[in-house]
């Protein structure tokens, strides 16, 4: 199923919600997100980021609502939303007994990405495991683990990407090319969600901000108008402190 | 995807043995598999002569009597029975299928349906299946394996693991919809207990309805190895056991034909289960996340402190065991410590206190009842008692974790602490001491308990007469934590003196090197144990022989204690002091992951 009237958005969440049982994660959240956007997904522990991530990236059904990854329903037509997303997860998880490059031959077969040996080349170097391609997760660092994931995630070229606290367990130099990467993905018109505690790397990469408390959203938009709606005329006021204004400065 | 699932089991099939073919490169590893090759050896390959040959038709096992096979059958049909009956009773409120942390974050935002997923599970568990009938057929069918009946015994065990696995998988979506749909765990397990009760009940009265036609001069045994196989294929209670009944049927013939009629049923059954796995559209995913986070969590555990967690991690806090504020000295800490961590709550001076009190109402209760004839209530206590204290006291250390062994993950801040080495092994070795001696003395107890009164024709009245077994009682009370306390020392010895060697045995999974290794420790511990015991031993024998003919029994035994508790003390003080300087220089730099 096509979203007509929303063809230019990537992501087109309306009135998801999840629940626990009786704990409700997430209630009647609706954004969009275009080409070339990077949305930023902030809020304290709790606010239901990664359920958010989790729903919109086909990982757990949504309790209600409707989601659209490049104009195809997420639960209609499943495998062609998927075909277009990727989705980065806060750790690692890789398979115990399969190499680097296997896990890449893995992905594509997973995928149908039939040239995958010509694109995971650039990738690996890219990502600078490129000389691990033959070793076991067992003999990688954290960090190591971590770039193989996003090149897994990237080896089927994704227009829509999801990550969830993509800086965990990245070096300084990592997570500077991770923000590039990031970055050149967004200017190649890819659409990405990403949720981060770290706010300063918000400002430096994203175009929108979305803020979460306890499932619920309050506020969604550019930073600039973010800033506008709680500075209160404040000049020079950083995310950080709108963060805090937002969200009362405590979990509940 | 068939492409895909082959290709991620067999790569991973092929670089997991590639792996642990290339640690045989570490000495530790290579002995380790030589001593677990030597075991197999010895236990499932000694019997294989004849290559080839088929076992004879009425053959079951050379270590059973040839018609076992019925009851054989009979107890495999319960066994299964229960099997599945624990899979609709047991699961949580969140059933679901099991993926690891991997395959969730690989696959489950990957371009596959739900369906599509189920396919995956489904036939990655038949491949599992398939390796775990090889092992299987080793286990319990090794003459088989090795005969012209492979082929069955493998075949068999295959369909029987790939049945189990799918109704497995089959139920835990149909409960995960019934609990989409408002079901209630409760009533689903008083479902399954009235069920479980019934079928005790009728089996209960099956049983004894037969003893009461059994003629006095009948063999018990011999009633008993009849009327199982009756129960299953006789009686109301045939229909139930009926399916299972197909699901051994298998295992017990030994020509073509004959196999191919007991395998059609069962193949009838593999294709509705797997029908009914794949045709449920259940949502399982929260509950396979929540399951794989789990599992994430219980293997950290493991590796952390060599202790598997079988059920949920503890949520809330445990009354303290004493109050910490009211005793001296930093090794009471750790007890108290290490006592709050117990996975039993009841090791409290209470309620050891409350065991005793019972044992000895017990004992009064039945004196009071039965007068003379107490004896036949306190032979049981008594033999109950033994039995309890020697387990303790011979087993007790071999299985207790809750020691340094448990708190190896924090020895960095152990080394933190402003304490010498010794102090901190002896704090750390208190809690299993106190447990074991605990259940040691009550079983003491119970054995002087059930003993009072009577003097068993078997024993001795000079050595074993009511006056000595107090003495006896008392002694064994006083140094059975001495020698607990050594027993724990051995294997806590391991981590300090072979740092290497005890993280490989701590790490989670098998394989035949780890086997070999483990049982060299078991193996070494006893060993070293023995050696321990033995100059307290030999101390003790000597000074009874010498003295008693000068003071009697009662006081040279007395010696004896004195004599085995003064050389064990000096020993643990020795082996302490050593280990704790050990402990201090621990290199704590970690063994490379295999």
């Amino acid at each position: 199923m096509c979203f007509a009237d929303h063809r230019r958005e990537m992501i087109d969440v309306s009135g998801l919600t999840k629940h626990y049982g009786a704990f409700t994660a997430v209630r009647d959240l609706s954004f969009a997100v275009q080409p070339g956007q990077v949305l930023g997904l902030v809020g304290p522990n709790g606010a239901g980021k990664t359920t958010t991530l989790r729903c919109i990236a086909g990982i757990i059904p949504p309790s209600a609502g409707r989601i659209a990854i490049a104009g195809h329903d997420l639960a209609a037509t499943p495998v062609a939303a998927k075909r277009a997303l990727a989705f980065f997860p806060d750790e690692p998880r890789l398979f115990d007994y399969l190499t680097v490059r296997q896990h890449l031959a893995f992905v594509a077969k997973i995928y149908g990405v039939a040239d995958h040996e010509r694109l995971a080349g650039p990738l690996l170097e890219e990502f600078e495991i490129a000389d691990k391609a033959d070793e076991l997760p067992g003999a990688l660092s954290r960090g190591m683990k971590q770039k193989l994931a996003i090149a897994c995630g990237l080896l089927h070229s994704p227009s829509v990407l999801f990550f969830d606290e993509p800086l965990t367990g990245l070096d300084p130099l990592g997570i500077r090319r991770m923000k590039r990467s990031i970055v050149k993905r967004a200017a190649d018109g890819a659409a990405i969600v990403l949720s981060s505690h770290l706010l300063h790397l918000l400002e430096e990469v994203c175009s929108h901000v979305l803020i979460l408390k306890r499932g619920e959203k309050l506020a969604d938009g550019t930073i600039p108008e973010i800033t506008a709606q709680f500075s209160q005329g404040e000049p020079d006021v950083n995310l950080e402190e709108i963060f805090i204004r937002a969200t009362g400065g405590s979990e509940n | 995807m068939v492409r895909a699932i082959l290709y991620l089991r067999l790569t991973s099939l092929k670089n997991f043995l590639l792996s642990r073919l290339r640690r045989l490169r570490q000495p530790k590893y290579l002995t380790g598999a030589i001593v677990g090759l030597a075991y197999f050896y010895f236990f499932f390959f000694r019997h294989v002569q004849h290559l080839g040959e088929r076992p004879g038709a009425a053959s079951v096992s050379p270590f059973l009597p040839p018609d076992a096979g019925a009851s054989i059958a009979a107890v495999g049909s319960i066994a299964l029975f229960l099997v599945f009956l624990l899979m609709w009773g047991a699961p949580s409120t969140k059933p679901g299928l099991n993926f690891s942390e991997a395959e969730i974050a690989f696959l489950f935002p990957a371009p596959l349906t739900r369906r599509g997923l189920v396919h995956y599970k489904v036939l990655s568990a038949q491949f599992t299946a398939l390796l775990q009938s090889l092992l299987y057929a080793l286990l319990f069918n090794s003459r088989r394996l090795f005969s012209g009946d492979a082929g069955f015994v493998i075949v068999a065990w295959w369909a029987l693991l790939a049945i189990v696995t799918l109704h497995y998988q089959g139920s835990s979506l149909t409960l995960a919809r019934l609990v989409e749909r408002g079901a209630r765990p409760g009533r689903r397990r008083a479902a399954i207990f009235a069920l479980l009760a019934g079928v005790l009940v009728a089996t209960g009265y099956s049983f004894w309805h037969g003893l009461q036609k059994l003629p006095a001069s009948a063999d018990l045994g011999d009633y008993f190895s009849r009327w199982i196989p009756g129960v299953v294929n006789e009686g109301p209670l045939r229909w139930l056991f009926w399916p299972f009944r197909l699901l051994v049927q298998p295992f017990l013939v030994h020509d073509a034909a004959a196999f191919a009629l007991a395998l059609a049923p069962v193949a009838g059954l593999l294709v509705l289960h797997y029908f009914w796995v794949v045709r449920m559209n259940t949502a399982f995913e929260d509950a396979s996340i929540a399951h794989a986070q789990r599992q994430a969590d219980r293997v950290a555990e493991l590796r952390r402190t060599g202790v598997l967690r079988l059920g949920e991690a503890r949520r809330h806090a445990r009354r303290a065991p004493f109050d910490l504020a009211r005793v001296r000295g930093p090794e009471l800490a750790f007890l108290w410590k290490n006592l709050l961590s117990t996975a039993r709550p009841w090791f409290t001076l209470r309620n050891w206190g409350a065991v005793a009190l019972l044992l000895i109402a017990t004992a009064a209760g039945f004196h009071a009842l039965l007068g003379p004839a107490y004896w036949k209530a306190g032979g049981v206590l008594a033999a109950g008692g033994a039995l309890a204290g020697a387990m303790a006291l011979l087993y007790g250390p071999l299985l207790t974790r809750l020691d340094l062994r448990h708190d190896l993950a924090n020895a960095d801040i152990l080394k933190t602490y402003p304490l010498p080495g010794w102090r901190i092994l002896l704090g750390e070795l208190l809690a299993p001491i106190v447990v074991l001696t605990g259940i040691a003395w009550l079983g003491l107890l119970a054995w002087f308990l059930g003993l009072q009164g009577h003097q068993p024709p078997a024993l001795s009245p000079k050595w074993f007469g009511p006056e000595m077994r107090i003495v006896f009682g008392l002694c064994a009370a006083v140094v059975t934590p001495v020698v607990i306390a050594m027993e724990l020392l051995i294997p806590n010895a391991v981590p300090l003196l072979f740092p290497s060697w005890f993280q490989t045995l701590r790490t989670p999974g098998g394989g035949i090197d780890l086997m070999g290794q483990r049982l060299i420790f078991g193996f070494g511990q006893v060993l070293v144990v023995v050696l321990a015991l033995l100059p307290a031993a030999a101390a003790a024998a000597l000074l009874v022989f010498v003295t008693q003919w000068l003071i009697g029994p009662a006081l040279s035994v007395v010696f004896a204690t004195i004599a085995v508790a003064l050389v064990l003390l000096a020993e643990l003080w020795c082996g302490l002091w050593w280990l704790g300087r050990r402990f201090e220089k621990l290199d704590l730099s970690s063994e490379p992951r295999p």
